[in-house]
């Protein structure tokens, strides 16, 4: 191929990834907590924002059958608020984490890395239909409670809920 | 065979015969062009941010947003591209095929595939250098580069609360050491008073660490493609100054609520930030310098 040839290649790859920014700076960046919230609006739960603990803005809401307010507070994969856990996790309380489609009773950090890593793999060929954001959600539910425990949380992270919360912020 | 001057090689089929496999026939472009080409479309990726309405300001916040570390490594990257001597040989099918796989890449939405781009051509550049020096340490710079970018800082999240701890400990076992009424659990410090903080990613000692070496390897580079057992103790003594220099910003914004507003959000956090960044470019000059002098 001559230098020429070549030369308009580059600048044609150039050029496309310029494109490809231009898009991209439409896109904004996804936003689980309103994901979560129209989730919890889909099934009529009447979500509330919560910033009265320590952990940040969270989403409280009453769940039938359960004695006492749900809090659901997404937070990075890293879990850096664990000492804080104890402003949620009241007497009677249990604590669940939640990342794309699986949920540990304890802090599995390792094992939430690896859901991710799975599911980024997967997405780089276009596969999965999760946006691989690193946040989790921290549930904090009165123990016994079974309506939470039965709800599906993985389309938080689905690439229609994502992108509908961007599109309504 | 006609040589035309500076990059363009003239291959006429005295060179290229038909038996030579495709990847290994001369392409009439010098290796050097086509990495430079790779650096400008992988740079591009990372810099550009075309914002919406065309916003000078954003785009202008977007450029500043960046350390300029960030942009000493790129000057090093394309600077020792430029001086490398086994890139002015022609670039092969297989380095026109690489180059441009990893542009195409780039075009993909993820926010991570510029990194992913960058560590993939300095592995190639690594593995193809017939032993150049400069195409070596350009390949050194752009590791580095990346692993400021996205290994670096994918690891720390990895390992975050754990490194968190040993932040914390360090802070209050200090702070124990010279203040009364002092005790830490997890990542929380309290101080007398009452006072607590806790310390999060963005506080972390090893947050600027991978940015720090990022300057020493850009610099060392810069002045000479090998690498001195010197070198190693000038890296460590990098790491341990931005430890040592967090540590007294956490200590003192554990002192009390004024100290943590002025060293947290106020003119403090400027300070820390400038004191950081002269104190890694002058250990990483004075090991340069010192290296310049004893060999």
């Amino acid at each position: 191929m001559s230098a020429l040839g070549l030369r308009l290649l580059f600048a044609c790859l150039l050029l496309a990834t310029l494109a490809s920014k231009m898009h991209a700076s439409y896109a904004g960046q996804a936003d689980v907590g309103a994901a979560l919230v129209s989730l919890l609006a889909d099934k009529q739960l009447a979500p509330q924002l919560d910033r009265s603990t320590q952990l940040g803005a969270s989403v409280r809401f009453e769940a039938p059958g359960c004695h006492g307010t749900v809090h659901v507070m997404p937070t990075s994969l890293s879990l850096e608020v664990t000492p804080l856990f104890s402003d949620v996790a009241k007497a009677g309380y249990a604590l669940r984490f939640v990342y794309l489609d699986r949920t540990w009773r304890t802090e599995e950090r390792m094992a939430m890395w690896g859901e991710w890593l799975k599911w980024k793999a997967l997405s780089l060929w276009g596969l999965g239909p999760y946006v691989t954001v690193p946040t989790a959600l921290i549930v904090a539910a009165p123990a016994g409670c079974r309506f939470v425990e039965d709800i599906d949380w993985r389309p938080v992270w689905h690439e229609s809920r994502l992108s509908a919360a961007r599109v309504r912020n | 065979m006609a040589i035309e001057p500076h990059d363009t090689v003239v291959c006429d089929s005295r060179t290229a015969t038909s038996k030579s496999p495709v990847f290994h026939r001369a392409a009439q472009m010098s290796r050097r062009e086509l990495l430079v080409w790779l650096a400008c479309v992988l740079l591009a990726n990372q810099v550009v941010r075309l914002p919406a309405a065309f916003a000078v300001e954003e785009l202008y916040a977007h450029v500043a947003s960046r350390s300029v570390f960030y942009y000493l490594g790129w000057y090093a990257v394309f600077r020792l591209l430029l001086d490398a001597g086994a890139a002015r040989r022609p670039a092969t099918g297989l380095d026109v095929a690489v180059a441009a796989s990893i542009c195409l890449m780039n075009v993909l939405p993820a926010a991570s595939i510029s990194w992913i781009g960058i560590t993939a051509a300095a592995i190639y550049v690594l593995a193809t250098s017939n032993g150049d020096g400069k195409m070596r340490a350009a390949a050194a710079v752009m590791l580095a580069l990346s692993f400021n970018g996205l290994w670096g800082p994918k690891l720390f999240g990895v390992f975050a609360y754990y490194l968190l701890r040993a932040d914390a400990a360090l802070v209050g076992w200090t702070l124990a050491a010279s203040q009364p009424d002092v005790n830490w659990h997890e990542t929380i410090i309290t101080a007398a008073g009452g006072h607590s903080i806790m310390v999060y990613g963005p506080c972390s000692s090893f947050h600027n660490i991978s940015l720090g070496l990022l300057c020493w390897v850009s610099l060392t580079k810069l002045a000479r493609s090998t690498w001195l057992r010197s070198d190693l103790a000038v890296g460590l003594a990098v790491c341990a100054s931005v430890v040592a220099l967090n540590t007294v910003r956490l200590y003192l914004m554990a002192l009390s609520p004024n100290n943590f507003a002025y060293w947290h959000d106020g003119f403090g956090q400027h300070l820390f930030a400038w004191g950081m960044m002269l104190t890694v470019l002058g250990i990483s000059l004075a090991g340069v310098f010192r290296a310049g002098r004893t060999t």
